[in-house]
Formats: structure tokens, C-alpha cells, sequence
């Protein structure tokens, strides 16, 4: 192959790179640009990128105003905290059970787990929302977090990973006087930081940017998360004050776009790894 | 067990250490499952099956009593136009965004795996709609697709191409929100691809090499492709899965309309389930979904196993 | 100081038996090697002795307590493990640390942050860390106590895990394959260095080997095990100068011990191919017996001397030593002598031979392949 071969071939190839990932910005750039331009402005419909009149101030603060967007983002943190706090300390143990132990019933365990792996929320959905109703506890965090509690997914993961460590540490760990739970805590979590890490980032990802559950289970905008709280705020403003709106999705996207951009490796290691395994 | 079935062993048998062990790891092993076991029975379990019991029953939300009616459930679900529409849909929805965002997604992973330079910063900018909320992004597609101020329709004028009203007109909204899902998904088998790519020894292109297969595009054919067999599947199979699964976006834009042209699967069984609380029926669409998905899963199984034999 | 003990211990996963009735008793202090082949079950017994299996039948001692029945992190033993198994995330003073920490500690000290609090804790962390301190320094491992495992190479991992075993004075050491994962060199030096550790301290020990030279070079006492049966328990030279069954014999010794078919006469001559190869041997006469020469036993003669007939096929000069293969004349059998280098000078390849060996230095197994030996009193005088 000649070296001008070489150069065509390769200026294609950033030429269309460079032309998708403009398709993949665009969505953003018009996000910010939007947010920062007045009513007039959108509609006149242009394809001018900078506002003539700056509207970002009172396109932010009717975003903070209209709903209680502080409230919302934090409805999502805690729920997503509850959730994958929940999922890990209930999954590490069963999974190394599961791997390092062997008991009767371990089997069939795997075989549910494995079995639930197939089962989505949208199946379970009906009767935890009627058992929640019955008990009174919709509008709840319990209740957007209730469905979640248990991740056979982060079971599953956590299994695989751990079948892998050596037999022998862990027996030198009883050897060296530990329980089966200081075990699990002295020797598997340490080491098993980077299926942890994996884990978080797909529980997080998945549940901050969920919409299906929490429009079941609340109806109040004190307790919706950002997804929801956003339909609520397209609601109250009929949906065509775009400059608030573009606004308010800045605010409910940026944290989780933040967290990748500082961590882009992790994250997209943890979601290869969880999509692989999952 | 066996050791206890002697009769010589017997009077060992109260203080025989190997039970005694197996005893402790059985008590040690189902306390530390047990929380999960729990769980696993009241949140997945139960309501598998009593979404399956429910189905087979006449309930509403709302309203006392509760009979069994059989099979009449999905003997309706057969008759209901709103229904079949819905599957329709969703089949349709799932034909455009997998083969596409498969194939973008591939397409992609092949251009950057190959540039040496901003190899990192087109990976994040093809993943950036992974991690974006997608309830947020899809307000914003709403804005850049609006029929009169939306920047893509003021492009196509731009050019001299009047734009149809992308999320408004029943012709244009399933593609519309189709267009949508494969922008969200490229990142995520793009990635999945990449991984593929990484995996495949690099002594094999020089074999290829050496073998005459001298321009990239027979070397594709002769190693990547091949190779890549068992991430294929795989990526289609959990494309397929994720685009039968769609909601999000016509929960925020379209709510299934208008005239139906966009009426989903989920959006239909949250319609008939959680507005109208006719839960009996509602669990009936229900269980044909999770029919669907289980077999779709089921293929994605058979596809990692395909993923072990190969490396 | 205790002894370790372990009694008629038998196991079996489903029909494969692992164990059939060991028992293998170490005086206190003493340094036994369980030998074999893989697969023999040392390993699986050694698992018992530490708690980490448990076996069907059978008893474990450690001095007068029973053990079988106590978990592992109760018995006061300390194991080194073939893979070392040190703890990834701990750097080699936390990892010597742990066994001090888990015994010495309570619950709430050793919670992280919150454990210096609890009144005692930094008073026995001292302890501790000069303890861990003492053990590298015996181990000159010190100036790498900072290190974590993967920093570490393979010999300066294993010091670690010597120094985990070491460091709380255990009543008894168990060393399942320690030295398997070291090169040759280093493999030698550590030898030496282990039973100079164990010469010090003093502590009954029970070494997994698949290798008889570390066996035979390191133990007071060599158990020779094969398909989950003990063959023989014995001193190194018990083992390799007076085998009890064919297995060990062929086990035992480089390069492998001469096995030929042969017959004892009723005058406990014993005749290889009808012809007499020794006399006066200590064995029940018979015929279709396994007769062993170790290699360095046999003696090389020119034509025409006593013994049986043969030609050199081979010689190999290793140095300190010659090895010469050889053929034997009709049987067309092959033996390997080991020689002194000057012994060997006058052979050459093709060479007629004959070849012989003292009385004592010949041993007959019998058809099942246990040994057949009888006191011949009279052998003095029928010599004489």
C-alpha cells in the first residue's frame, strides 16, 4: 500500500467519523443554545447557534422556579443511593455464597437467579404496584426504590466474578481465624472493587435515567425523580416555553453526563462489562 | 449421607465431624443468602406469578371482587385492535432501530478502532447518549424535529426540502421515535463492538497479511467479521430486546399517538394496567410480553454460549 | 510442643476414594513430608489435618485434643499455601499481620477507623507490628513489608507467606507444595532455608511434595502415599534403601530404581533369565518376583566375570556422576548404573559387559508388588 493510499483512506475515515459525531452533538449543542436564548428568538427559527438576547438567566431560574428542581434531583439521588446500597449488600453475600460455599439449595438458587435474569420490572410491575397501593405507600422512596431492592443481575455479575478468585485465599482466610462474613467484608469487597465499580455505574445509570416505575408509583412532584419531574415541568408549561425546558434538561442531565466525562474509562469499562455479562 | 447409611459408622454419626462441617457451611451459606433469597421470592417470584394468576381473572383496580374467567383475557387480547396495532408497532420499531444502530454501531467501532488519533474522544462523543437521561434528550429531539421552529426542518428548507412533521404525522412518528432510539443506542454497541474488536489477536490480521488478503476490505472479511461472529449476535439479540422494551420516548412525546401510529407495547400495557387499572387484562398483555422477551433472551443465552466456544 | 496426629482417616466424593484408613502420626517437633504422585491424596489429607475438609472416618490430634471436629480458624495451625494465597489488597506486613490481628484482636478493634478508639487496640497493634517486624527480619523481608503482593516477585512472595505462617507460633505448620511455583535455583536455596526455619522454631510440620528429592532431603520422616493408600512410612533412608512395596521403590530415587523379572531359588539365589545374579539375598524363594537394583548399586565388570552378561548402550556424563544404560544379553532388558566419573573411563558404547550386585543391595518384591524379606541368619556362615 502506498502512503497517499494510505492518506485518502484515512481522511475518509476521520471525514465521516467527524460528520457522525456532529449528528451525535447536535442534540447537545441545541440543548445549551436553546437554554440560552429568549421565546422570541426559538421561534423565529433560525439556525443561528448564538442568541442575539442572552435568556439563560430567566431560562435557569424558571427551570428552578417552576418545579422544585433541587427537590427532584435529589429525590434522584436518594433513591438511586437506596437502591444500589441495598443491591450491593444483599448481592455480595448471596454471591459468594453461591461461588465459595457449597450447601444444598445452591443449585436451585442459581437456577432462580439465573431464571430472574429474564424477568423485567415491566412484568413484575402490576402486582408490586398493587401491593403497594393495598399497603398505602405509593408517593413513597420506598415504593420507587421497593422493586429494586434485590439485582439478580448484580448477583449474577458478583458470581462470576468471584468464581474466579482462588479457592486457596479464602482458605487461608479461615485458617487465619475469620469468619464467613469477615470473609466476605476483610477479603472479597476489597478485592472486588472493580465488579462493585462496573455495578454501580450500570445500577446508577439505569435508575436515574428510568421513567417507567416512577410513573407508576408517583404522582406527586415532591417525590418524582428528574425523568419524571421533567414531564411534570413540560406539563405545567404545556410543553412551549422551550427555553425553560431546554434549561431544565441541562439541569437533570448534567449530573450523570459530569460523572461520565470525569470517569469516561470506568464508565464505559463497567457498562462493556455489565452489557457482556448481562 | 453416606457414611451415616453404615451401620459401623453409626455411633459416629452423632459427632461426625464431615456432617458437622457440612451442617455449619449449609447455616453459614443460607445466612448470607438469605436476604437475597427473600428478595429474590417476593419481588421476582411472587409477582411472576401472580402476574400469570392475574391474568387468568377479571380484576380492576378499584372495584371489589375478583373472578376467575379463564382464558377469556387473551381470547380478547386476539380481538383488540389497540393491541395488535401495539405488537404491530413495536415489530416495526424494532426492524428499523436494530439493523441500524447494529450497524452504525459496528460501522463506528471499526472507523475509530482503526484511527490512531481521537480514538477517546469520538468513543465519548458516540457514547455520551448512553448515560444521557433519555427522557431529557427526547424533549430535546421533540425541539429539533418541530414541524415549524426545529432546527432539522429549517435545515431541510435551508436546501429547499419541506420537512414533514416528523412526531405529528402517523406516516412519520414511528420513524421518527425509531431515529431517536438508534442515536440512543449506537454508543452502547459500539462499545460492545470495540470490545469484540480488542479481543481479536492481532497475529491474525498478519497471518491474513502474509495470506494475500491485502486490502482491509478482504481482511475484514477473512478475520473481523468471523471473529466478531459470537459479539454480533450478542449485540443483536440485546438490541433487539432493548428496542422491544421501548417507552421512555413515547411516554414523553408522543404518548402513543397520534391515531395510534405510535402506540408500543409497554405504553399500551401501562395505558390498560396503571390508567385504566383493568389489571386482570392488563397482566394477559403482560404475560405475552415477557413471553416475547423470555424467547428473545433465551436466543441472547444461546448466543454467549456461542461467545465461550470461540475464545 | 505437641505432635500431629491423624487416625484412620478415610474419604470418598461418591465412589472415588480419596483416602483409604491413613494414618499418619508426626512426633512433636518432627518434619514429615506426605510424597506421591498427584492425585495420590496428599493433598486432600493435608486439607484435613487443616480443617479445611473433613474426612469420613477418622481422627485428628494435634498433642491430646481431638481436632477433627473444630474449624479450621480454631486449631492453631498455620498453613502455606502452593499458590501463596497472600491477600491482594494488603501490603506483605498487613497480610503477616492478619492471623495476629484476627487472634489477638476483638471485633470492634479491628473495625476500620472506629477500632482506634476502642481502648487496648493501640497497645496491642504495637504488639503486633513488632512481632511482624521480628518474622520479616528472620525472613529478610523487612525493607519489603510496604509492598503489595503484585509488586512482589514469585521467592519474595512466598517469604510472605512464610512469614503469615510464622508469625503467631503456631502448634503445628502445614506446607502444601510451597516451593512448586520457584524456579530451580531458588528452589534449592529455600529448601535449605525452610528447614533451617524449622530447626529453629521447632514446630511439627506436615510438607506436601509431588518431588521425592525434597522429600527425602528436608523430612525426618517420608510418607510415601499413592492412590489414596499409604505405602510407607519411614526415614528418608528407610524409604529409599529398604522400600516395602514395588511402588515406592520405583517412587523413590533418580533415576528410577532397576526393576527386572526374576526368580529366588530355595538357596535365596536370585536368578535373572535362569541365570544366578546374587546370592544369599534376605528374600522368600519363589518365582515371578520384581527384583530392584538402584542404580548406583550395580557393579560393572569386564566379559567373563561373574554376573549376567550385557552390553553398554548409552553412557551420559553429568559431572559428578556417569550414567551408563545398558542392555541386557537375551532379555534384550534395559538398567541405567550410576557411576563415579573415574569408574566409568573404561566403557565405551557397544561394550560386552557383565554386571552383579551385593546380597544386601538387591530387593525382591513379590507378585502383588509387597516386598518379600526374610531374616537369613545363616548368611554370615554360608558366606563364611
Amino acid at each position: 500500500m502506498t502512503t497517499r493510499a494510505w492518506n485518502t483512506a484515512r481522511a475518509l475515515r476521520l471525514v465521516i467519523l467527524s460528520i457522525g459525531a456532529l449528528v451525535f452533538l447536535a442534540p447537545y449543542v441545541w440543548m445549551l443554545s436553546t437554554a440560552t436564548k429568549p421565546r422570541e428568538e426559538i421561534f423565529s427559527s433560525s439556525l443561528a447557534l448564538i442568541p442575539h438576547q442572552w435568556a439563560a438567566v430567566e431560562n435557569f431560574s424558571k427551570a428552578f422556579t417552576r418545579v422544585p428542581m433541587l427537590q427532584l434531583l435529589m429525590n434522584g439521588v436518594i433513591v438511586c443511593t437506596i437502591i444500589l446500597v441495598v443491591q450491593i449488600l444483599v448481592a455480595l453475600p448471596c454471591a459468594y455464597a453461591l461461588a465459595k460455599l457449597r450447601f444444598p439449595g445452591a443449585r436451585a438458587l442459581i437456577a432462580a437467579i439465573m431464571l430472574g435474569l429474564l424477568v423485567p420490572i415491566h412484568a413484575t410491575a402490576l402486582p408490586i404496584y398493587v401491593a403497594l397501593s393495598g399497603a398505602g405507600v405509593l408517593n413513597t422512596y420506598f415504593a420507587l426504590a421497593a422493586p429494586f431492592l434485590i439485582s439478580v443481575f448484580g448477583v449474577f455479575l458478583f458470581l462470576q466474578f468471584f468464581r474466579a478468585m482462588p479457592d486457596d485465599l479464602i482458605n487461608a482466610a479461615r485458617l487465619d481465624g475469620m469468619s464467613e462474613l469477615g470473609i466476605v467484608l476483610r477479603v472479597i469487597v476489597p478485592n472486588a472493587w472493580p465488579a462493585i465499580t462496573a455495578f454501580s455505574i450500570f445500577s446508577v445509570v439505569a435508575h436515574w435515567n428510568d421513567l417507567f416505575w416512577p410513573q407508576i408509583v408517583v404522582t406527586e412532584t415532591a417525590m418524582a425523580p428528574p425523568p419524571l419531574g421533567l414531564i411534570f415541568f413540560r406539563a405545567a408549561e404545556a410543553g412551549d416555553d422551550y427555553g425553560a425546558l431546554m434549561a431544565a434538561t441541562v439541569v437533570v442531565t448534567m449530573p450523570l453526563l459530569v460523572a461520565f466525562l470525569l470517569a469516561q474509562r470506568r464508565f464505559i469499562e463497567g457498562i462493556t462489562l455489565t452489557g457482556l455479562k448481562g | 449421607m453416606d457414611s451415616i447409611a453404615l451401620p459401623a459408622s453409626g455411633r459416629a454419626g452423632a459427632s461426625d465431624p464431615a456432617a458437622a462441617a457440612r451442617r455449619s457451611e449449609t447455616l453459614a451459606g443460607w445466612r448470607l443468602a438469605g436476604p437475597a433469597v427473600a428478595l429474590l421470592a417476593l419481588l421476582i417470584l411472587m409477582p411472576t406469578i401472580a402476574v400469570v394468576t392475574l391474568s387468568l381473572t377479571d380484576f380492576e383496580l378499584g372495584y371489589d371482587g375478583i373472578r376467575f374467567v379463564g382464558f377469556d383475557n387473551y381470547i380478547e387480547l386476539l380481538g383488540d385492535r389497540t393491541f395488535l396495532i401495539s405488537l404491530g408497532n413495536t415489530l416495526t420499531y424494532t426492524l428499523i432501530v436494530t439493523p441500524l444502530s447494529v450497524l452504525i454501531g459496528l460501522g463506528a467501532a471499526l472507523l475509530i478502532e482503526a484511527e490512531v488519533r481521537g480514538r477517546a474522544l469520538f468513543r465519548t462523543i458516540y457514547f455520551l447518549p448512553v448515560v444521557s437521561l433519555l427522557v431529557a434528550m427526547a424533549t430535546v429531539w421533540q425541539y429539533l424535529l418541530h414541524p415549524t421552529i426545529g432546527p432539522v426542518n429549517a435545515l431541510l428548507r435551508f436546501i429547499g426540502i419541506a420537512g414533514p412533521n416528523w412526531l405529528g404525522g402517523s406516516d412519520t412518528v414511528l420513524l421518527s421515535l425509531a431515529l431517536i432510539g438508534v442515536w440512543q443506542a449506537v454508543g452502547f454497541n459500539m462499545v460492545l463492538f470495540l470490545a469484540g474488536l480488542t479481543a481479536i489477536p492481532r497475529e491474525l490480521y498478519a497471518a491474513a497479511e502474509v495470506d494475500r488478503a491485502a486490502t482491509a476490505w478482504d481482511r475484514f472479511w477473512l478475520v473481523t467479521w468471523p471473529m466478531l461472529g459470537p459479539t454480533t449476535l450478542f449485540v443483536v439479540t440485546i438490541s433487539v430486546i432493548n428496542a422491544v422494551k421501548v417507552f421512555e420516548t413515547v411516554s414523553t412525546l408522543t404518548q402513543g399517538g397520534p391515531n395510534r401510529a405510535s402506540e408500543v407495547l409497554l405504553w399500551t400495557i401501562y395505558q390498560e394496567g396503571f390508567v385504566y387499572l383493568r389489571v386482570g387484562y392488563a397482566s394477559a398483555m403482560t404475560v405475552v410480553f415477557l413471553a416475547i422477551l423470555m424467547a428473545l433472551m433465551m436466543l441472547q443465552y444461546r448466543a454467549l454460549d456461542r461467545r465461550v466456544h470461540y475464545t | 510442643m505437641s505432635g500431629l496426629a491423624l487416625r484412620g482417616i478415610s474419604k470418598a466424593y461418591g465412589d472415588s476414594h480419596i483416602l483409604r484408613d491413613v494414618t499418619i502420626e508426626a512426633e512433636p517437633g518432627e518434619f514429615v513430608a506426605l510424597v506421591g504422585p498427584s492425585g495420590c491424596g496428599k493433598t486432600t489429607l493435608l486439607r484435613i489435618a487443616a480443617g479445611l475438609d473433613h474426612p469420613d472416618h477418622g481422627s485428628v490430634w494435634l498433642g491430646e485434643r481431638d481436632m477433627t471436629a473444630m474449624p479450621p480458624s480454631e486449631r492453631d495451625i498455620a498453613m502455606v499455601f502452593q499458590s501463596y494465597a497472600l491477600y491482594p489488597h494488603l501490603t506483605a506486613g498487613q497480610n503477616i499481620a492478619v492471623p495476629l490481628a484476627m487472634r489477638d484482636l476483638t471485633v470492634w478493634q479491628r473495625l476500620p477507623g472506629i477500632g482506634s478508639f476502642v481502648p487496648g487496640q493501640r497497645k496491642t497493634r504495637t504488639v503486633i507490628q513488632s512481632r511482624v517486624l521480628e518474622t520479616a527480619r528472620s525472613l529478610k523481608i523487612d525493607h519489603l513489608l510496604g509492598r503489595k503482593p503484585g509488586q512482589m516477585s514469585g521467592g519474595q512472595r512466598q517469604r510472605v507467606a512464610l512469614g503469615r505462617a510464622l508469625v503467631r507460633s503456631p502448634a503445628a505448620f502445614l506446607m502444601d507444595e510451597p516451593l512448586s511455583n520457584l524456579d530451580a535455583n531458588l528452589r534449592v536455596h529455600t529448601r535449605a532455608e525452610i528447614v533451617e526455619l524449622h530447626r529453629l522454631a521447632g514446630v511439627t510440620t506436615l510438607y506436601v511434595t509431588h518431588d521425592q528429592a525434597e522429600a527425602l532431603s528436608m523430612a525426618d520422616r517420608v510418607a510415601v502415599m499413592m492412590g489414596g493408600r499409604l505405602l510407607q512410612f519411614d526415614t528418608p533412608e528407610g524409604v529409599y534403601r529398604n522400600p516395602q512395596h514395588i511402588e515406592v521403590a520405583r517412587f523413590i530415587g533418580s533415576p528410577q530404581i532397576n526393576l527386572l523379572t526374576g526368580e529366588v531359588d530355595a538357596a535365596h539365589g536370585v536368578r535373572i533369565g535362569g541365570r544366578l545374579f546374587a546370592e544369599g539375598v534376605e528374600a522368600v524363594p519363589g518365582s515371578a518376583v520384581t527384583v530392584g537394583i538402584r542404580p548406583e548399586a550395580l557393579k560393572l565388570g569386564g566379559p567373563g566375570q561373574a554376573g549376567l552378561g550385557a552390553s553398554v548402550r548409552r553412557i551420559e556424563f553429568l559431572g559428578s556422576e556417569t550414567l551408563v544404560f545398558i542392555e541386557l544379553a537375551g532379555s534384550g532388558g534395559a538398567l541405567v548404573a550410576k557411576l563415579a566419573p573415574d569408574a566409568a573411563t573404561g566403557f565405551g558404547q557397544g561394550q560386552a559387559i557383565t554386571i552383579a550386585a551385593a546380597s544386601e543391595d538387591v530387593l525382591v518384591f513379590g507378585p502383588q508388588g509387597m516386598r518379600q524379606s526374610v531374616s537369613l541368619p545363616m548368611r554370615k556362615a554360608a558366606n563364611g
